[in-house]
């Protein structure tokens, strides 16, 4: 698999006229200054014009692509991976398989990740796709089963951020999603020594695979996501980084692919959302499973197509 | 992390394989055909492209058969507060691996040195009195470890740095050789690497044909030693040749 | 512009020692007398000027990016104050010249180097307070930890500050500045306003 279609030169951002600063600072420097200056009073001059410095309306989502487990929402670009080996089962689930998440912001994707120390904020996505993945439903770990109470998959599923600018969850979850869809499970058979191995490569094409039906992931209720972040009377969905760290309340939230409420995720923040902000940050999420169901669809057909 | 709480469970890969293979060559086995069906002195073909992380100041992105690698710059930065002021700048590199580069998961961590050798293959092409007191950091992550990883990070490396407006002597291009019996194979695979008896890695500015890092292990004859070398010169030039290419096609791009 | 633009990469041949100066972006190698490129970017000459001796032109590479700006001796900065001590603040410097730095670098105005006058006598609470914007000029690239600024000018010091209040105040006079919203006057190392 080769990524450099993604790899798109940097998005041409359209900048509004420099706001009016106070005092004199205004005219002596240029307009990223001010914004690196007085980023709120830069956001709030563009929020009352209802449009935000890379040309977007409030409500709407950066580009978004999908090549294989490749995820890309603006420049935010996530890279998933899953590698099946074979597990003994415990004893209270004997025919059930494993799903081990883990998420990995390794120090190319953002100035602000320095080697050998964990990224902040890893380990809350972490956690959030981990629940998410297994509460939604999405994958019957009965599926991962290969002889029961002897053997089973499990599977390790490792999403790397590879280009962090905001929505970190929402591109990591799209990652994962596509990931399992385009998992082809190998065929294996249990060799003299009671171990699962690749039916071809041990010459044991003639015995009786374990696994003949199950070479796909059936995925039922596929979750999808959108971040927002509030401020003041303001939702802005699918925040870039510098929008997540000027407005600090952030609300997240999870349907499925038909519409019902996976979870809804708001870590505290200085804007306390009513009811009517959170039912339209749902409103905004719900138009936006539509955009993502359609975007992961042509992700796959088009894969099948080559 | 895992899906039930308690201790992860031991898990093993069903490709077992690789071991039970024949080796790929023989001694004295004139008919031997690479892996990938190149002729021993032919390098796979190098896809390079600049601006692959917008977070950061400089970026790259290489891909040479399955080994594909991604490198960012940032900075010129404020050092860390431990270091000891510098009238010069510093460069600060590291390499790691994904979980899923290596066939065997996690493999990847084992090659502590690259981090050092990268440092001190880039050093020597890098104007540090431009950018005194601060820091340029390189941070490499090989997503798909192919085979000839190193080399191919520390020419991605140079490209990303270019990308970034740091001033250089040159570009750094590397390749690396595989002594296997009596074959040298350039630019080996990572089936290559697990049989060779001896390996050679070359860095230099292509331009300025000046070598920043000779590095070889195991058993060389000194004629081998010098044909070896003077191939990995002849592949360098010939890469730097596509990484400027590359790099004038990113500029033009962005001059539109 | 004497001749089409071409582009250039790090370590290419931009001409010989004897014929041409290497200027911005270009770089003279002693060993060989050969001029290089040290940035991608257009390949330009520069006429030498007219009253120089030396004939040779100027080859410089310009137009493609170079990397962010950094603090130098007499580099003019905008810092954000962050910590105000008995006889030092820090604060962090925001922008070079005109241009915002991509992260941040830390700077530290030294109790002498407040003003020009009486600088015995500078009290550094009544100065700066955390947050104020500051204009200042690079002394020195410092110690380990931080650049020496200066704002020992008319046209340095704060720039532009918040009251207790929260309004963003309005200079009256070289030491104090007013809020508006409530009167109240607080005491600043102010900048002369630049037209």
């Amino acid at each position: 698999m080769c990524f450099f279609p993604l790899f798109r030169s940097k998005e041409n951002r359209l900048t509004m006229g420099l706001p009016n600063a106070s005092g004199d600072l205004s005219t002596e420097v240029e307009v990223d200054a001010f914004r690196r200056l007085f980023p709120l009073r830069f956001y709030e001059k563009h929020l009352l014009e209802s449009i935000r410095p890379d040309a977007r309306p409030l409500g709407r989502a950066r580009e978004t692509t999908i090549a294989l487990a490749l995820a890309k929402i603006g420049s935010t670009t996530m890279l998933a991976a899953i590698k099946m080996e074979v597990m003994t089962p415990s004893l209270e689930t004997p025919d059930e398989g494993c799903i081990a998440i883990d998420f990995h912001m390794p120090p190319i994707c953002s100035p602000i990740v320095r080697p050998g120390r964990p990224a902040e904020g890893a380990p809350v996505v972490a956690k959030q796709l981990s629940d998410t993945i297994l509460s939604s439903g999405m994958i019957n770990l009965k599926e991962l089963s290969l002889v029961s109470g002897k053997a089973a998959w499990m599977a390790y599923l490792d999403i790397y951020c590879l280009d962090a600018d905001g929505a970190l969850f929402d591109t990591a979850l799209l990652s994962a999603v596509a990931a399992f869809s385009h998992l082809e499970i190998p065929v294996v058979s249990l060799n003299d020594d009671g171990k699962i191995v690749l039916s071809e490569e041990q010459g044991l094409s003639d015995r009786e695979p374990v696994n003949k039906e199950k070479r796909k992931i059936n995925l039922s209720s596929v979750p999808f996501s959108l971040t927002c972040v509030l401020h003041k009377n303001y939702i802005l969905a699918d925040p870039t980084a510098e929008e997540e760290s000027i407005m600090d309340t952030i609300v997240t939230v999870v349907l499925d692919s038909s519409s019902q409420l996976v979870s809804l995720h708001k870590p505290g923040g200085t804007v306390l959302a009513y009811t009517s902000a959170i039912q339209d940050c749902i409103a905004l999420t719900r138009q936006r499973v539509k955009e993502l169901q359609k975007i992961l669809e042509e992700g796959i057909s088009g894969m099948e197509v080559d | 992390m895992a899906a039930k709480p308690g201790s992860a469970p031991v898990t093993y890969s069903p490709n077992l394989g690789q071991k039970t293979r024949p080796p790929i060559f023989k001694d004295n086995d004139l008919d031997w055909v690479r892996p990938d069906g190149r002729g021993f002195h032919q390098c796979r073909p190098a896809f390079f492209r600049t601006g692959a992380v917008n977070s950061a100041s400089g970026s790259a992105y290489a891909e040479l058969g399955s080994t594909k690698v991604i490198v960012s710059v940032f900075g010129p930065r404020e050092s860390k507060k431990a270091m000891m002021y510098s009238d010069t700048g510093r460069l600060n590199c590291n390499v790691s691996y994904t979980t899923f580069a290596t066939p065997v998961r996690g493999q990847g961590s084992d090659h502590k040195e690259f981090s050092s050798m990268l440092l001190k293959a880039l050093e020597g092409a890098i104007m540090l009195e431009t950018f005194p007191k601060t820091t340029v950091d390189v941070f490499a992550l090989v997503l798909e470890s192919g085979g000839s990883d190193l080399p191919v990070v520390i020419s991605c490396a140079s490209l990303a740095l270019a990308d970034a407006g740091i001033m250089m002597y040159d570009l750094v291009a590397a390749v690396s050789v595989s002594c296997l019996g009596k074959n040298l194979v350039i630019d080996p695979v990572l089936e290559e690497e697990s049989y060779q008896d001896g390996s050679l890695m070359l860095t230099c500015m292509p331009s300025r044909y000046e070598v920043t890092q000779l590095t070889f292990t195991g058993e060389w004859s000194t004629p081998d030693i010098n044909e070896a070398m003077q191939l990995c010169l002849d592949a360098c030039s010939k890469l730097g040749k596509v990484m400027r290419t590359c790099l004038k096609e990113a500029a033009s791009a962005s001059q539109e | 512009m004497e001749e089409a633009d071409e582009m250039v990469t790090p370590g290419e041949v931009l001409g010989k020692a004897t014929d041409l100066k290497a200027g911005k972006g270009a770089y003279a190698a002693s060993h060989n007398n050969t001029i290089y490129a040290s940035l991608t970017g257009f390949r330009r000459i520069q006429a030498p000027p007219p009253a120089s001796n030396d004939k040779r032109p100027t080859v410089e590479v310009t137009g493609h990016k170079a990397h962010g700006p950094v603090p130098e001796p007499g580099s003019v900065v905008i810092a954000r104050v962050t910590k105000v001590m008995a006889r030092t603040a820090s604060a962090d410097i925001m922008c070079v010249g005109p241009k915002s730095v991509r992260e941040k670098f830390t700077g530290i105005i030294r109790q002498q180097d407040v003003r020009a006058t009486e600088i015995d006598k500078v009290d550094m609470h009544l100065s700066f307070r955390p947050g104020d914007i500051v204009r200042a000029v690079v002394l020195s690239l410092g110690d380990a930890r931080a650049y020496y600024l200066s704002t020992a000018k008319n046209e340095l010091g704060v720039v532009s500050a918040e009251s207790s209040a929260g309004a963003t105040m309005v200079p009256i006079s070289w030491t104090e500045m007013q809020c508006p919203l409530t009167g109240q006057i607080e005491l600043r190392k102010v900048a002369k306003v630049v037209n």
